[in-house]
């Protein structure tokens, strides 16, 4: 998880005031203020924020005091104590995490257009190919000159039924 | 030990406090207080007034240094402010403007 974080405030450290930048941070510490950031704050589980975030992505295993958004993902993990109001499009709560406050993920895609006009266009193609079927049988019947050539049986026996 | 890094691209805007070593590579502004080592490395810029047990300074720094064991402004380094520490070591082609009062008990 805490792969490539440029940044570390360790657990020992408090960093109070205005957080901004643009990498990622692992919060050991504690963190009070705000925090702007174009990258991923995680928040350790022994670690504290009272603070509000704007962030890309935020992932919670500790605690959180303040109001957060996210432009992608916000993640309460199992041991996550969250008080305040959360807005990102993609929020997951896993089992186990605490949580006060409002959850906003956007408006819901209520009237999405998208199985109507699938149903529409169902009709329209299935009375198109029945004329076709018998516009193709009659010129597979006409070329029965060819079987002259041929001198082998099978040919012979096929096309001798056909003419008649 | 794990320490405390804030990152290039990062600027705090207050106070940071804690027992562990701080390195800062990008920007602090305010007040830094701390028990162990803090290291200001090149690409970094600290307006702040400063307590640390050492401070290494390789970058920019504007601001009052109290040291209990040393201060050190590295060739590269550049540093305005008043410097308490009972050892300082300053490097040949580092910038400093300021009092330095080295008559402190350890």
């Amino acid at each position: 998880m805490a792969s490539k974080a440029a940044t570390t405030i360790a657990a020992g450290t408090v960093v109070a005031g205005r957080i901004e930048g643009a990498e990622d941070i692992d919060l050991l510490g504690r963190i009070e203020g705000s925090v702007h950031l174009k990258g991923a704050l995680r928040i350790d589980e022994k670690a504290r924020a009272d603070a509000d975030l704007e962030v890309t992505r935020l992932e919670i295993r500790g605690i959180l005091v303040g109001n957060a958004t996210a432009t992608d993902t916000i993640e309460l993990l199992g041991t996550a104590r969250v008080i305040g109001d959360l807005v990102a499009p993609r929020i997951i709560v896993r089992e186990g995490a605490r949580f006060r406050g409002l959850l906003d993920m956007g408006d819901a895609p209520d009237e999405d257009d998208a199985p109507r006009p699938a149903q529409a266009r169902r009709p329209a193609p299935t009375p198109a190919r029945t004329p076709t079927r018998p516009a193709a049988t009659p010129p597979r019947t006409a070329p029965a000159a060819r079987p002259a050539r041929p001198a082998t049986a099978r040919p012979e026996g096929e096309d001798a039924g056909e003419e008649p | 030990m794990a320490s405390t890094v804030i990152g290039s691209s990062i600027t705090v805007d207050g106070e940071i406090t804690g027992a562990e070593s701080l390195v800062v590579q990008g920007a602090v502004k305010g007040r830094i207080a701390i028990a162990e080592n803090l290291f200001v490395e090149n690409s970094a810029t600290v307006e702040a007034d400063i307590e640390a047990a050492s401070v290494e300074v390789g970058g920019e720094v504007t601001g009052n240094v109290t040291a209990t064991t040393r201060v050190e402004i590295k060739a590269e380094g550049r540093m305005v402010g008043d410097v308490r520490s009972p050892r300082i070591h300053i490097a040949d082609g580092a910038l400093f403007k300021g009092s330095i009062d080295m008559d402190v008990e350890r």
